[in-house]
């Protein structure tokens, strides 16, 4: 075997070796849900109406993985069943209700500064991440 | 009838029914309401009818703790007091005020709000104002869309109700001068009370700054000269006589409360908002005095919370993108005005023809929206500034003391440690998040609080209200006057001030102050009756 050839097959190995270990390595990664994750932008309406959503989202979530975080999503009942609606306006109302709903309750934060609801800060987390 | 006590030709040693040390709200309102006695009046006042740098130097003295407050500016020291510079807000403490103490523990109010209403009531005509309302309801002109937060259950819209201000100096001046029982005397300092040792208090020694000394005996005497002032006559007056009336508890001087203030939180509307009533400076009464409007937290939720009661005035901003397009356009037109006026001939100063031509050129776009009236230039704001006053707790660390420098009468002058501490800070921050949540559940806004809470006295300011130094309470150990306003321990000397008051709530204090001085006097009526 010429040393052309040991080097090409060496290389290959190496190679194989270390897509191994690559896809080894990501079963310890956190792996959102791909449904989930394709819709939390749908809850994105939150945002806009607090005025620092990354800073809130940064506080919120110091400390704290994305799965507690998509567990906190899924205790907030509006939050869960807006995801599930198609129709922007008919979401938009629901999770304003949630948020609502938040602070009728008193389940506020003060984050960076801002009174905001735990259901905008939980969607601020996911979405800053 | 007014008389200047640098006058020789006076006798230096006098005899009344009653001495008031002071001629501000507190002793014109007090001299006033027992003038129809027949009682024989002295109502002593270190300064004349005008300012007087001399006679205002007394009162400089030293400053530690939170130093954003002042002795020498804070008050004035001439007839009227320190109401010639008052601002003229007027409310009375709340209920609540007077139901629970403060929230450290230390004694209270010995009496409920009711046991002032009637005074509280008179206090109004001294400070100018009209109907005892302070019902938001009630305001000409106004209808719930007015006001913001109307079905919250912890924010409420309070009233306070603007006096002219009332200057009670050139207000009563008059009225003093005409009267045949009050003897104004001004120029006339005091600079020792005769206290015998079984607490009976039977003259006072003045002398003015000429040199001219005094000496006024009364069967009753009432230090009226403002909350730190009367604070420093009894301290310095207890230490050069080896006494200590009223200060059996130590707490002669202890205490010191002002309302501190300042911005507390921005409140981000979710829509520009119309002009609200707390904004606008136009609403009155039914009485036609001037009144403006505030949040507060409910009593049931000061309860519930254990908080401190606080006000919020609500300060617009407008939203910067309409202002500065409102700003180009008005440039725009400044620059045709201009060089309108030039062509006809009418300039008024230095005309530049190319300054107002570039003006009227670089702003074409914005005058052409103005004129199509696409420019809004209605007083809508996109946020609220919250800006608090609030209560402080009394606590011993808060003092007047004495210096050892001394006043050109040989007096020490005052030192006064300001110290609110942390849980006033944390009550203010927790009352602004019940605003917060409030106004997220009201879909108003979100509210951002300010960025200096985590400062040394978190960037706070004094409303300059010098008060509890001498604060009231049943026992002696607990307070430095008794209910009646008399100084523990004594037998006739009196406190009106807002120095006696144990606890201040939110309230500006010169309507409280006033309606002290006439309960006091109807004490004092009815001593004398008897």
């Amino acid at each position: 075997m010429s040393s052309r050839r040991a080097f090409l097959v060496s290389l290959a190995g190496l190679c194989g070796l270390g897509v191994a270990g690559a896809l080894g390595s990501l079963r310890y990664c956190a792996r959102r849900s791909t449904a989930t994750a394709a819709r939390l932008d749908r809850l994105d309406v939150a945002l806009e109406r607090i005025h620092a959503p990354r800073t809130i989202g940064r506080a919120y979530r110091a400390g704290m993985d994305e799965p507690s975080l998509l567990a906190q999503l899924a205790e907030k009942p509006g939050l869960a069943s807006a995801m599930e609606i198609d129709c922007p306006a008919t979401r938009s109302v629901a999770i304003a209700e949630q948020i609502r709903s938040d602070f009728r309750d008193g389940d506020v934060r003060i984050e960076g500064r801002w009174v905001v609801s735990r259901s905008e800060c939980i969607i601020a987390a996911l979405r800053s991440a | 009838m007014i008389r200047d006590g640098r006058n020789g030709t006076f006798p230096e040693a006098l005899d009344y029914d009653l001495v008031i040390v002071g001629a501000g709200p507190a002793g014109i309102t007090m001299a006033l309401e027992l003038e129809a006695t027949g009682l024989r009046i002295a109502l002593l006042e270190s300064g004349g009818e005008e300012y007087d740098d001399a006679t205002q130097d007394l009162y400089d003295g030293r400053i530690t703790g939170l130093d954003r407050t002042d002795l020498l500016t804070s008050r004035l020291r001439f007839l009227g007091g320190t109401s010639n510079h008052w601002g003229g807000h007027c409310l009375p403490l709340d209920p609540i005020d007077f139901e629970r103490g403060p929230l450290n523990g230390m004694s209270g109010w010995p009496f409920p709000r009711t046991a002032l209403e009637d005074a509280y009531r008179r206090a109004h005509t001294y400070c100018d104002l009209g109907d005892f309302d302070y019902d938001p309801a009630t305001s000409v002109g106004t209808g719930p869309d007015d006001f913001l937060l109307t079905d919250s259950e912890a924010v409420d819209t309070a009233v306070v109700q603007q006096s002219a201000p009332t200057r009670f100096g050139p207000k009563y001046a008059a009225a003093l001068r005409r009267s045949e029982t009050i003897d104004l005397w001004l120029w006339t300092n005091v600079i020792d009370i005769e206290i015998t040792a079984d607490g009976e208090a039977r003259s006072v020694d003045t002398r003015t700054l000429t040199g001219m000394p005094r000496r006024f005996a009364a069967r009753q005497l009432v230090l009226a000269c403002g909350g730190i002032e009367t604070t420093r006559l009894m301290m310095v007056n207890n230490r050069r006589n080896g006494q200590s009336f009223g200060d059996a508890g130590g707490l002669l001087g202890r205490c010191f409360m002002d309302h501190v203030e300042g911005g507390a939180a921005f409140l981000w509307l979710d829509r520009p908002t119309p002009q609200k009533a707390y904004w606008r400076d136009d609403i009155a009464g039914p009485d036609g005095v001037t009144r403006s409007f505030v949040w507060r937290i409910s009593e049931d939720v000061l309860r519930r919370d254990g908080l401190a009661n606080a006000q919020f005035y609500l300060i617009p901003f407008a939203d910067p993108a309409a202002r500065a397009r409102e700003r180009e356009a008005n440039r725009g037109w400044r620059g045709l005005k201009d060089m309108a006026k030039w062509v006809l001939g009418r300039s008024e100063y230095d005309f530049s023809f190319s300054d107002s031509y570039c003006q009227a050129v670089t702003h074409a776009d914005a005058v052409a929206l103005d004129a199509l009236g696409l420019i809004d230039r209605s007083e809508t704001a996109t946020r609220l500034l919250l800006r608090y006053e609030a209560e402080q707790q009394p606590e011993r660390g808060s003092y007047v003391g004495l210096t050892d420098d001394l006043d050109a009468l040989g007096m020490p002058r005052s030192h006064l440690h300001w110290s609110p501490g942390a849980a006033d800070r944390d009550s203010i921050i927790a009352a602004a998040r019940l605003i917060g949540i409030e106004a997220g559940a009201a879909d108003l806004g979100r509210l951002e609080l300010e960025d200096h809470f985590d400062q040394p006295y978190w960037d706070a300011n004094t409303a300059w209200h010098h008060l509890g130094s001498t604060r009231m309470a049943a026992s002696p150990t607990s307070g430095v006057v008794d209910p009646d306003c008399r100084v523990h321990g004594t037998q006739n000397l009196f406190i009106a001030s807002g120095s006696v008051m144990p606890s201040i709530g939110r309230a500006n204090p010169t309507l409280t102050i006033v309606a002290l001085s006439i309960r006091l006097a109807d004490h004092l009526k009815a001593l004398n009756a008897t």
